[in-house]
């Protein structure tokens, strides 16, 4: 693997990513792209099945990457259940649409979401994105 | 068409077979103010069926409305592209109308926002010597919104056939539907003229 100048490669290869998308193509790209910069990564294309995995290993994960327009369960009911049973993982939801906070904050108000991603993004600015926020929370862990 | 099954208000077929079903007026499956219902079962049945039926309402100067949940307004550009609909053509004359599902029902408290776009469009489609407006919407928003008997409300506040310049198509992915409980379900199938199933 060669340098990233995105980072350190300790933090990738402690990161364990579950992405989520009801588009499988997408889902495999990023799937290649992530695991090629280093991430661990399990990739679904059906949310109900991403979230019986993360029930499975809720400790293991540190992100969640998740569209948030999929059929049978929303990036943002994901993300509300994800928080509920692991409160310290990141969540991290991509769309293509138009992003509206107020949107989300008036159905879903209790339910914190550490970032959005417009798509399409670069492997390289999601990798900073995903590392930025790891990072941020192994930070707070070791002030706490 | 040996595979499509039709019992009274239920069809059931192919997303090509469906398609062409809801372009052949001769089947009356979109007969003028029909309010049917869809549940598809994959984004690519769904695509199939919209582009080709608008294909076949343009050119019978129709007036259409897209209304996609999943697809973004881009992607139903480029899929109506792809099933040879000259986009740009419609889009100017102002026969065709390409929204974001989400916004369109759920800007509005009461969620009209589509059925007043369509009630206008019907009257515009009077002065203007067209056909008709045919309304294709997909009601996922409020599955993603956790807005369930406000889609109750929302279905049940229109009527099962509409005046006969309008066709409506409320349609629901297959895994958003089997949110509801079956009695949910049932309402549905029986407000609305015909329940068409997506092998």
């Amino acid at each position: 693997m060669s340098k990233n100048p995105a980072g350190n490669n300790t933090d990738k290869q402690l990161a364990k990513l579950l992405v989520v998308d009801d588009d499988s193509d997408i889902v495999q790209v990023l799937k290649r792209g992530l695991l090629k910069n280093g991430f661990t990564v399990n990739a679904f294309s059906k949310p109900q099945e991403a979230l019986q995995s993360f029930k499975s290993n809720a400790e293991s994960y540190c992100l969640v990457l998740s569209d948030i327009r999929m059929p049978g369960l929303s990036g943002m009911q994901l993300a509300r259940k994800v928080k509920e049973i692991n409160p310290n993982v990141k969540v991290v939801l991509m769309t293509a649409f138009e992003i509206r906070d107020d949107e989300f904050s008036k159905v879903f108000p209790s339910t914190s979401v550490d970032g959005f991603v417009q798509k399409p993004i670069g492997i390289k600015d999601l990798t900073d994105k995903i590392l930025s926020l790891i990072r941020d929370s192994k930070r707070r862990t070791n002030e706490d | 068409m040996k595979s499509v099954k039709q019992e009274g208000k239920v069809v059931k077929g192919s997303s090509q077979e469906i398609a062409d079903m809801l372009a052949d007026e001769k089947k009356k499956l979109m007969e003028p103010g029909a309010h049917n219902i869809i549940i598809y079962n994959d984004l690519k049945a769904f695509r199939e069926i919209y582009s080709q039926y608008s294909r076949a309402l343009l050119t019978e100067n129709e007036i259409v409305v897209i209304a996609s949940q999943y697809d973004t307004t881009s992607d139903v550009r480029n899929t109506l592209r792809l099933a040879g609909v000259d986009i740009e053509k419609y889009l100017n004359q102002g026969t065709l109308f390409i929204i974001d599902a989400q916004h369109g029902y759920q800007q509005d408290a009461d969620n009209s926002g589509i059925w007043k776009l369509c009630q206008s469009l019907i009257s515009r489609a009077g002065k203007e010597d067209r056909r008709g407006v045919t309304f294709i919407g997909d009601l996922g928003s409020f599955f993603n919104f956790e807005k369930i008997e406000e889609l109750m409300q929302y279905e049940l506040s229109l009527p099962q056939k509409y005046e006969d310049t309008l066709k409506g198509i409320c349609c629901y992915h297959s895994e958003d539907f089997e949110n509801l409980s079956e009695t949910q379900q049932q309402t549905l199938f029986d407000h609305h003229f015909k329940s068409i199933w997506v092998k």
